[in-house]
């Protein structure tokens, strides 16, 4: 188990997933984990307001407690098939860097399952697939008991590229 | 005899350091000592400076006693000079250090202490007022004006003579002399440093000072009894540490702590600059940074702090330029500039002198010699030895072994007693108890550690508080600001929902009115909290203009407007800065200098400067009009071609033409003058203004005058709002740019090209903008039936909607970095149920109407 910890090191040279609380969720029959200490709070489904001139997986703004925050679809952003809310539908609210700057803003997923205990010795490097899907965001891959968990990197989950898409579609136009 | 009182000086020095708060006589003998041992020597100056010395220190109370305690080293060490080193009293700045002592709190002691602090609370707005009669007397020359101002003058004189505050019931009334004697020859000048003299005592008194100006002087030329004509030339240590009797006070204030910023900030840059001298973005930061300092220090009259800051902004613009190299010696340089400078602003802040010395002055004046030198392309050169000062956190001993005056095994030995618990007695006099060191050398290096370490607390005083503020981080009232809001839609839903409907008593009801009553109060409260009118900066250039106009010689009539338009707190704060360049430039550059050139082109032969503030739409407008010549076209065109700026055949529009002008370095002034002309100013300018996330617009005519615009967004101003419905989104128009709201009917609206949409209102074609085709996905929900008409800039837009949803009072939230740049929008607002609505940016749709049309 040791050497396979280095190996793994190595390969994913510093992005790999750090041991410790993932908060875990569902997008279908996906299981996602997002570091605890990320999250800021768990809401109910609201009201979004759209955006115009955003990507697709932009669902729009709502109010946080006064504060206006951006709402992501998970769904969408993975590429995934968009499905209608239900009642098991949560925002996460999360706190992340994008470029350097502290945002705070919100993941819509299907439902929130658990608190996940992840070991270092139960984290795998993120598979690589080739060009065809982009891991970037994934951390690693937690084994606990029987499930598979993809640990993502909440910084990453807009790239980039993509976060900044946000404001400047309108310029590329 | 010499060395009679030299002796006597040590002794002084020695008790002075081991005084115990006993047994204050002693001191006073030993200054009265000195005083006839003086006297004898011919020394008239130093003898009447001691004895003066020694009666301060008897007639003071146990509490001040300590406060004088610095203050009597000074003199001491200013007697030593005399003694020792056979200087001048003049030179040493004796005299000075005698008659301007009044460490704060020599307020009188039976003095009502609440009248006294209403008195002071009142006194800001009557200076104010007071400044404002005596430039409108300068105008109007209305003797109405001048009986206000005697009455002024003659309240302020009454009650501070109840109050006990003899200096400044002195003053009031040799100023009510003055106006009385001839009111037509009065000079304004004269009267301003009155009221600045006022104004910094009334500021000492309530403690937001720490000494009180010296007035003998501004009462003799009151009183006529000495010319009025400000002195010639300086001596060389009070050049660079004087504070120009006319300098306002508040600009000053405000200078020390934006000069420490800019400071520190040039500080950084120039580390930078070292390991990366190719570095342009720090390199235009140390130049904005220097010649921010410069032009207030100019405007201040700071002649030390303007000279180096001129040169070392020679020497930058060099380098800048390549000519010569950002070398390893040349960074040193800019480094000792910035200390240089520092330590000039911090002498200013307790402006009596502290800590500063002639060997300072010499220090400077070399510095300022090596800046020349290597300005003219000499390799610099390495400091010159610099007379001994004490680093930051230096220990007493460390600073005494290093100035030569203890030996390293005395210090340890005594370091050691002292721990052994031999005795608990501070170093110093530990010290000169063991006969160690002699008292002077060490009340001398403990000074120079007090003024390095000069953010030292002065020490307590008695002084009375004026009406509290608060200072509160700018994050936590918006959280204040957003839990109000939240509050305000909470009571609302509950108000409002439907179970409540018909079903409460007439007692739930009237409690629920009340619940609405205080919320209501509550957010109006807290809307107000960060909005503050824009007075305060307007008027600081009504003085700017009128100094400038008088040193260049200019006659100039500044008119102002609209200064209790209020703004963001911060916006005010930071809007001082640019609007200073911009004024500067105006009077500079834009007001001519013949007088024949304005006659002779139709133009009043008095120019105009005009300052207006208004709100438009959802920003803020800040105008400067000058009547000059104008902004030259050709001249900035054919520059930024030699600067690389533009390509040589490129054709641009007036407006971009004159953007050149906020290009770093940009200048077409061929002679780079005191003020102006190396094209840093009008980068500050807008690097400010974006950072308020503003922008700048200029109109220019050659020969006509210039006219610059500020437009400055109300990130948290309340607007009203109208709120609209197109499909399922809601949007909010802000209500002052709505022009009228018309029914749509498909007979008005007329097709170009098949594209482009015209409504026809009576005889006015208005073109249509669909925020459906705008945003794709953002559907309406069939035929809208009523179409708002807004404008901006003299431009008309009708913008179909389906249905008006009401009116609302709309807070402006940003919707963050990531939607920062959509076209059409400003932000988002929280509407009464909760969600968030669009607030739609009248501007940047009639801009997407533009760009819509290009592409048809």
């Amino acid at each position: 188990m040791a050497v396979d910890t280095t190996t793994i090191q190595d390969r994913a040279s510093g992005s790999l997933a750090k041991a410790g609380k993932y908060l875990t969720f569902n997008l279908g029959k996906e299981v996602y984990g997002i570091e605890i200490l990320k999250v800021q709070e768990i809401i109910g489904m609201m009201s979004v307001t759209r955006v115009p001139k955003t990507p697709e997986f932009v669902r729009g703004v709502v109010n946080l407690r006064g504060k206006v925050i951006p709402v992501i679809d998970l769904r969408l952003k993975f590429a995934l098939e968009g499905k209608e809310d239900t009642d098991r539908t949560c925002i996460i609210v999360v706190q992340v860097a994008l470029n350097g700057i502290a945002v705070v803003m919100g993941l819509i997923v299907d439902e929130v399952s658990e608190v996940l205990n992840v070991l270092a010795d139960q984290i795998e490097a993120s598979p690589s697939f080739g060009t065809k899907v982009n891991t970037d965001f994934i951390l690693g891959m937690g084994k606990v008991g029987q499930k598979v968990v993809m640990l993502l990197d909440a910084d990453k989950v807009l790239s980039e590229d993509e976060s900044l898409a946000l404001g400047n579609i309108a310029k590329v136009e | 005899m010499k060395n009679e009182i030299l002796v006597q000086i040590e002794s002084l020095a020695e008790s002075l350091v081991l005084w115990d708060g006993k047994e204050p006589a002693s001191i006073a003998e030993k200054f009265e000592a000195i005083a006839v041992s003086a006297f004898g020597l011919g020394e008239t100056v130093a003898s009447q400076t001691a004895l003066k010395a020694g009666q301060s220190w008897l007639e003071a109370n146990a509490g001040n006693r300590a406060a004088l305690l610095p203050h009597l080293g000074d003199v001491v060490s200013a007697l030593q000079d005399v003694f020792a080193n056979g200087r001048s009293a003049q030179e040493v700045g004796i005299l000075r250090s005698a008659t301007d002592p009044v460490p704060a709190g020599s307020l009188p002691p039976f003095i009502d202490k609440k009248i006294l602090s209403d008195f002071l609370a009142r006194q800001d707005g009557v200076m104010e007022d007071f400044e404002s009669l005596i430039l409108d007397w300068e105008k109007h020359k209305n003797m109405d004006i001048m009986r206000e101002m005697l009455r002024l003058m003659h309240t302020v004189k009454g009650e501070s003579a109840l109050l006990g505050l003899s200096d400044v019931e002195k003053l009031c009334h040799a100023v009510e002399d003055y106006l009385g004697r001839s009111p037509e020859a009065a000079k304004i000048d004269l009267l301003l440093e009155a009221k600045d003299w006022l104004l910094q005592v009334f500021r000492c008194y309530s403690g937001r000072v720490e000494s009180q100006p010296p007035m003998d002087a501004l009462w003799l030329r009151l009183m006529g009894e000495i010319p009025d004509t400000p002195g010639e030339e300086c001596l060389p240590l009070t050049a660079w540490s004087e504070i120009p009797a006319a300098a306002d006070k508040s600009i000053l204030a405000d200078f020390i702590a934006e000069s420490i910023e800019h400071l520190e900030n040039a500080d950084l840059k120039i580390m930078s600059l070292e390991t990366d001298p190719k570095n342009q973005e720090a390199m235009n930061a140390v130049f904005r940074a220097f010649h921010s300092i410069k032009g207030v220090a100019a405007f201040l009259e700071l002649e030390g702090i303007r000279i180096v800051s001129h040169e070392v902004e020679t020497l930058l613009d060099l380098v800048r330029s390549g000519k010569l190299p950002a070398s390893g010696p040349m960074v040193d340089i800019f480094l000792e500039s910035v200390d240089a400078l520092r330590k000039m602003v911090n002498a200013l802040r307790d402006s009596a002198n502290h800590g500063l010395t002639q060997a300072h002055a010499e220090a400077w004046n070399t510095l300022l010699n090596r800046v020349r030198a290597a300005a003219a392309g000499k390799e610099p050169t390495a400091a010159a030895h610099v007379a001994h000062e004490a680093a930051p956190g230096q220990r007493l001993g460390e600073i005494l072994v290093q100035a030569g005056s203890l030996s390293p095994e005395s210090m340890r030995e005594s370091l050691a007693n002292q721990k052994n618990g031999e005795s608990s007695a501070p170093l110093g006099e530990l010290l000169v108890k063991e006969g160690k060191a002699s008292g002077l050398a060490v009340s001398q290096a403990l000074r120079s550690q007090k003024a390095v370490g000069d953010e030292q607390p002065a020490a307590e005083r008695s002084v009375v508080g004026i009406k509290e503020t608060v200072k509160v981080e700018a994050d936590r009232l918006d959280r204040l600001l957003d839990a109000i809001g939240e509050l305000v839609i909470a009571e609302s839903m509950i108000v409002q929902s439907p179970e409540l409907k018909g079903k409460v008593s007439p007692m739930m009801v009237q409690r629920l009115t009340h619940l609405d009553k205080i919320t209501r109060g509550l957010q109006e409260m807290g809307t107000s909290l960060r909005m503050v009118p824009i007075r305060p900066v307007f008027q600081k250039m009504a003085r700017l203009v009128r100094d400038l106009s008088k040193k260049q010689g200019k006659a100039i009539e500044f008119l102002a407007s609209g200064d209790e338009t209020e703004l963001d707190k911060t916006v005010v704060e930071k809007i001082g800065d640019p609007l200073v360049h911009m004024i500067r430039n105006a009077v500079d550059h834009g007001i001519e200098s013949e007088i024949e050139k304005r006659t002779s082109a139709g133009k009043p032969a008095s120019a105009t400067v005009r300052l207006s503030a208004f709100q438009k739409g959802g920003s803020i407008c800040i105008k400067l009009e000058d009547d000059g010549r104008g902004l030259n076209r050709d001249a900035i065109l054919a520059k930024a071609r030699d600067n690389g700026l533009i390509k040589p055949d490129a054709v641009l529009e007036d407006r971009e033409v004159w953007q050149l002008i906020f290009e770093p370095g940009f200048s077409t002034a061929k002679v780079v003058t005191e003020t102006s002309g190396r094209g840093v100013g009008m980068d500050v300018v807008k690097r400010n203004v974006e950072e308020l996330r503003g922008r700048i617009d200029i109109q220019s005519q050659l020969g006509v005058g210039t006219t610059f615009s500020i437009w400055l967004p109300l990130t948290l101003a309340i607007i009203d709002g109208m709120i609209v419905r197109l499909g399922k989104e809601r949007f909010i128009f802000p209500t002052l740019s709505i022009l009228r709201i018309v029914g749509l009917v498909e007979e008005d609206i007329y097709t170009v090209a098949g594209k482009g949409e015209m409504l026809k209102i009576q005889d006015e074609m208005v073109p249509l903008l669909r925020l459906n085709q705008l945003y794709p996905g953002f559907d309406s929900s069939g035929w809208s039936r009523l179409a708002v008409i807004v404008e901006s800039d003299g431009k008309k837009l009708g913008i179909p909607v389906d249905e008006l949803l009401g009116q609302q009072q709309i807070v402006i939230k940003s919707l963050g970095e990531s939607f920062k740049n959509i076209p059409g929008l400003t932000g988002g607002a929280i509407l009464s149920d909760g969600n968030v609505g669009m607030i739609l940016d009248v501007d940047g749709l009639l801009k997407c109407l533009n760009q819509e049309e290009a592409r048809v």
